[in-house]
């Protein structure tokens, strides 16, 4: 049995000029939740269609449960469940009838009344239950996505691709994605592309950073979050404008993001370096008509890190 | 151990889903638009056979040619208009590269195209009017009854080669399958053209280009051995000339080199 679920080595995808792709390898453990984080137009879309084959490569591979993605497409994709984008059923055929379709073209689905079965365990699972005669075609945008879920999970996939499976969905909905993605830890592999941050940071293993076609971090989340920079969180009454002024030209800091908060003002302070905390604190107290009311180190969030890593400003 | 081994099934199932995707297809046609399309076509092949069959001294034969071969224009038309997405309106609404990221090739999805489309298109354009038609035709050629329903039930009983000029059913049907076979044949075209284009305006272009085509083969009598051939079968007494096998043979291999091509240039397609 492979190691890794999804290897791509060397891959690289070019539009003439432009370079959505450079070089990129990418390792997912067989069994991790993967997450993998890009902002738009980093080529994580481009990523997901080279796995299933959708484009062609420029350059390198990818592999897939050890299959060829190109040359042995569909052993490689007959393992896998798929959630799109933005999931497009036939708007015609019912919820049970979209999983019964579905599973009549995996391999791996069962037939008959085991079929039947496991139809009304994947409706139940995603809260469509009572939904199974309802026209795919007016489904709200939750439903639709629950349903996306379901059916790539109706082959019971060794490794599951989610791509952007929270994205558009109301709290709620967001919630419940999340918590099928922590029912199937373990059961199967699953990689899922998101920009929000907090989602990875709350089911994700591992992490992977994409930035202008190249993977710029890629491990477990402890280390991401273990990224060089530091963040403090600071509260201020008093002259402040000053002394924020004053901050922002120091090089060893990358950004300040200021909430009201009353009288007071709410900063978090972002720094280049872990040990500029005592810098920014000098530069606190011996600012004039201000007080400090709170001082401490931020919760290593993946945000932060996040924005430290691909450099740009939140 | 049960089954062949993994890499044995892949070979064998480059093929595979090719049915579901094809009843899939095929319960996109049917029953509606291909009621659709027959309720289209069949009074417009009446109307034309009834518009000339006034004339007195017009030998039904020739009447009939006039009416079929108009008919089997507006059959072109009507096919390049609805199948012109059957392809590319999967592509453009995401479920074409929603349902090749299945295990399933994209040679097997254009085939199920194909395989459901074709039958629905045949049936509801050419054949089920055609065939509804013919005892309409029948009441048309006997010259010395008006057409109404006693004439047609008149005509049903009676044996129909008594009437000079209308073909027998076993004629008529082969040309009927001589144009289905060209309305297929359309259907494959439309599939190969949107295995590389989406723009509808477009679609309908090269459409209605390569029906042209068929017809200056005509004009210029190299019709045979070509999808075109339909348009021959119908002129009076070409049918007994042509050869009707080879010519069925050939209108059904030009569809399918048309599919064969239309599968490997989407095989090569950014999704």
């Amino acid at each position: 049995m492979t190691t890794h679920a999804i290897e791509t080595r060397g891959l690289s995808k070019h539009y003439g000029d432009l370079v959505v792709l450079d070089g990129l390898d990418l390792e997912v453990q067989t069994g991790s939740v993967y997450g993998f984080l890009r902002p738009n137009g980093a080529g994580k879309s481009t990523t997901i269609k080279l796995i299933f084959d959708l484009i062609r490569p420029t350059a390198g591979s990818v592999t897939v449960l050890g299959h060829d993605a190109q040359h042995d497409g569909v052993l490689a994709r007959s393992g896998v469940g798929y959630l799109p984008q933005q999931p497009h059923f036939h708007p015609y055929r019912t919820v049970r009838g979209v999983l019964s379709y579905m599973a009549h073209l995996s391999p791996r689905a069962p037939r008959g009344r085991v079929l039947h079965r496991r139809i009304d365990e994947l409706l139940d699972q995603a809260g469509l239950a009572g939904k199974s005669r309802r026209r795919a075609g007016v489904l709200s945008g939750g439903e639709r996505q629950r349903l996306g879920i379901a059916q790539a999970l109706i082959g019971d996939p060794e490794l599951l691709i989610l791509d952007e499976p929270a994205a558009g969905l109301d709290p709620q909905g967001r919630r419940e994605v999340l918590d099928l993605i922590e029912q199937m830890r373990g059961r199967a592999t699953l990689f899922f592309s998101t920009h929000l941050l907090d989602d990875v940071q709350r089911v994700a293993d591992t992490v992977g950073v994409l930035c202008a076609g190249n993977m710029i971090a890629e491990g477990p989340l402890g280390e991401i979050l273990e990224a060089p920079a530091a963040a403090y969180t600071v509260r201020v009454l008093g002259e402040t404008t000053p002394v924020r002024a004053r901050l922002e030209q120091e090089p060893w800091v990358v950004g300040i993001e200021t909430h009201l908060r009353g009288e007071q003002e709410l900063w978090e302070v972002q720094l280049a370096e872990r040990h500029a905390g005592g810098l920014l604190l000098d530069a606190l107290v011996d600012a004039v008509g201000l007080d400090v009311i709170e001082f401490h180190p931020t919760d290593p969030s993946l945000e932060f890190a996040y924005f430290d890593l691909v450099g740009g400003e939140r | 151990m049960k089954g062949r081994p993994m890499a044995d099934r892949s070979r064998s199932t480059a093929f595979a889903g090719v049915g579901t995707l094809a009843m899939v297809e095929l319960r996109r046609w049917l029953p509606r638009r291909a009621i659709v399309l027959a309720v289209a076509s069949l009074p417009i092949l009446l109307f034309v056979t009834f518009a000339l069959g006034g004339e007195a001294d017009t030998p039904f034969g020739e009447v009939l040619a006039v009416a079929l071969t108009g008919w089997s224009i507006v059959v072109v038309l009507v096919v390049v208009g609805t199948s012109q997405g059957v392809l590319a309106d999967a592509v453009e609404d995401g479920t074409a590269a929603w349902t090749v990221s299945m295990p399933v090739t994209r040679k097997a999805y254009v085939l199920a195209k194909f395989v459901g489309a074709a039958p629905a298109i045949a049936l509801g354009a050419v054949i089920v009017p055609g065939l509804v038609a013919y005892p309409f035709l029948a009441a048309s050629a006997d010259a010395n009854s008006e057409f109404g329903a006693v004439a047609v039930i008149d005509a049903l009983q009676r044996d129909t080669s008594a009437y000079a000029g209308l073909p027998s059913l076993g004629e008529y049907a082969i040309m009927l399958s001589l144009i289905a076979l060209l309305a297929v044949y359309l259907l494959a075209m439309m599939l190969l053209f949107g295995s590389r284009l989406t723009s509808a305006a477009a679609l309908l272009g090269f459409g209605l280009a390569s029906a042209a085509v068929l017809i200056v083969f005509n004009g210029l009598g190299i019709e045979e051995g070509t999808p075109g051939v339909a348009f021959v079968a119908v002129l009076p007494n070409r049918l007994e000339e042509l050869a009707v096998v080879p010519a069925l043979v050939a209108s059904a291999a030009w569809s399918a080199c048309a599919v064969v091509i239309a599968a490997w240039s989407f095989d090569r397609r950014p999704l």
